[in-house]
């Protein structure tokens, strides 16, 4: 086949690998995962995760010719709209994947399956629920075996959850350092020696974290002790036990740095309002399939976008605001609005093996339209970002930008510089349309009423004759 | 927790073999600490099966269990919002 880009984090798996090719991703399944993968299919576990939308449901492609030979079927999944990672999911997001992760050994447990892997990494939000992509991910259960990916769950899932619940909302953050899931023995150390008063947590955390810290040295008799026997009803309770301690585990965030933002004379509603009837009529103008809202706040503005029907990212670098973005969407039903958590200043990376394993932010832009309300004066001002470099990397995620601009005389404005001396002398309207002229045509800008705000629509240049 | 080695030592004489075999390495720690779980998890539920016998026997009715099952399916569903 020519033209096929591997996607660089599939290539731990022997059973198959990930690829795309025509800007269409398919899975190849390998000779070697065959009796796994004709189990899946015609065991029934595929139809019953598939119909309850657990995983990801795909198409055989009957026409493929493989030049290795090793390949046994090539697969069509459904494309995800947004591949997010772990560390970009609020809290209940990640509890959420942890649970489905479980609810899906259990299903395959009782139709002869079991998940050989556990990884964070293959679940993603579809229609505002998480769903498994990775169809390979199952073998088939051989009584007596243990879970081979009991440990990778509890770094992958149950550390962060029991760090963000426990010690601090923002150690989800870690998942960023450790690409399989945050150590067992860190997080035990972490949390207080309250949490061995919780059977699951001491069971599952802080007991397992003292036996793989016992057994990691080759010299210790753990050879014949590894390969026990575990019947199959008890692997069903060990899923039901990590459920209950994943359930059991809640974070409740107090006021957010945004609570009162829409509140009070500083934020006018008339101009609030106004705002929200311009962002409309210029969605409306341009039509976008796919929007990103960058510093969302918890997606008034996003909604607007994905109520018109276009897939929206909602973004804020606030766990709290995203945390009541995320259910909120989920209380509504909403299949077009994924909420995730971002700090603009210093967006997700790529990291993992060859730093390729999981890619930036921008690479994985497939936003027409970018929405960048309320949002310059904190890049600007709070980090001293030159106006000139937002433009180049709004300019580098999307054809078309929502902005609007915050003079100095602004109150939210007044407050970032309360504590600091002014330094920002290009800070002001026709700096700013100066430093996004060169990248960027302005379509459309107004003032808003009751407001020294501007708000623009801006397409940028090159794509204009497009 | 001196006790700890003693009684993994104790799961490994009482239990049988299987052989093993996955791309993952489930560390060795992750296994053994498995039968620890599965043996605490097990004597649970038997409890907690005795219990509601005994409690149906002499008459007291008990608040129905959740049906985990079906709650892990609606995995969107497990917190109130």
């Amino acid at each position: 086949m020519t033209g096929v880009s591997r996607i660089q984090g599939s290539f731990r798996d022997p059973s198959g690998y990930v690829f795309e090719k025509d800007s269409i991703i398919y899975r190849q399944v390998n000779q070697c995962y065959r009796s796994h993968y004709d189990q899946l299919m015609q065991g029934g576990l595929y139809a019953d995760l598939t119909e309850r939308r657990l995983l990801v449901p795909h198409e055989e492609d009957g026409a493929y010719e493989n030049s290795s030979g090793n390949a046994y079927k090539l697969l069509r999944p459904l494309p995800m709209p947004f591949v997010s990672y772990p560390y970009e999911w609020s809290f209940s997001q990640l509890k959420d994947a942890a649970l489905l992760t479980l609810a899906i050994q259990k299903r395959a447990l009782s139709r002869g399956m079991i998940l050989k892997d556990a990884s964070a990494y293959n679940v993603q939000f579809f229609e505002g629920k998480p769903i498994l992509i990775d169809t390979l991910s199952f073998e088939v259960y051989q009584e007596g075996k243990a879970w081979i990916a009991y440990e990778q769950f509890c770094q992958h899932f149950l550390a962060p959850l029991l760090l963000m619940s426990h010690k601090d909302i923002r150690l989800s953050q870690m998942l960023r350092i450790y690409v399989d899931g945050i150590p067992l023995d860190l997080a035990s150390a972490m949390v207080s020696k309250a949490t061995y008063r919780r059977l699951g947590i001491l069971m599952h955390v802080h007991l397992h974290a003292r036996a793989q810290r016992q057994y990691r040295d080759a010299s210790r008799p753990a050879g014949a002790l590894a390969q026990k026997r575990i019947g199959k009803k008890s692997l069903l309770q060990i899923a039901d036990s990590l459920s209950n301690t994943i359930r059991g585990l809640r974070w409740r965030h107090g006021a957010t740095a945004w609570s009162d933002y829409y509140d009070g004379d500083s934020y006018q509603e008339e101009a609030f309002r106004h705002k929200l009837e311009l962002v409309a009529e210029y969605l409306e103008l341009i039509k976008p399939r796919c929007v990103w809202d960058l510093g969302a706040n918890t997606g008034e503005f996003s909604r607007i976008a994905s109520g018109a029907g276009a897939f929206t990212l909602s973004v804020d670098n606030d766990p709290g605001v995203v945390e009541d973005n995320y259910l909120k969407a989920k209380r509504d039903r909403e299949q077009n609005l994924l909420p995730l958590l971002v700090d603009l200043v210093n967006p997700s990376g790529a990291i993992g093996w060859a730093n390729a394993e999981r890619q930036t932010l921008a690479e994985r832009s497939n936003a027409d339209c970018l929405l960048a309300l309320a949002l310059i004066h904190h890049l600007a001002i709070s980090n001293n970002v030159p106006l000139v470099m937002i433009a180049e990397y709004f300019a580098s995620l999307a054809e078309w930008l929502v902005i609007e601009f915050v003079p100095k005389s602004d109150k939210q404005t007044q407050k970032l510089l309360r504590s600091r001396r002014d330094i920002f002398e290009d800070y002001s309207l026709e700096g700013f349309e100066a430093s996004f002229s060169p990248l960027y045509e302005i379509v459309k800008s107004n003032p808003l009423r009751h407001s020294e705000r501007v708000l623009y629509l801006m397409r940028r240049r090159g794509d204009s004759n497009a | 927790m001196r006790w700890l080695p003693a009684v993994l030592k104790l799961i490994a004489v009482h239990a049988g073999c299987k052989t093993l075999f996955a791309y993952l390495d489930p560390g060795s720690g992750s296994l053994i600490i498995q039968l620890l779980v599965a043996i605490i998890v097990g004597v649970l539920a038997t409890f907690r099966l005795w219990k509601a016998k005994l409690f149906s026997l002499i008459g007291i009715k008990q608040e129905a269990d959740d049906d985990d099952d079906a709650r892990d399916t609606e995995h969107g569903e497990s917190e109130p919002v």
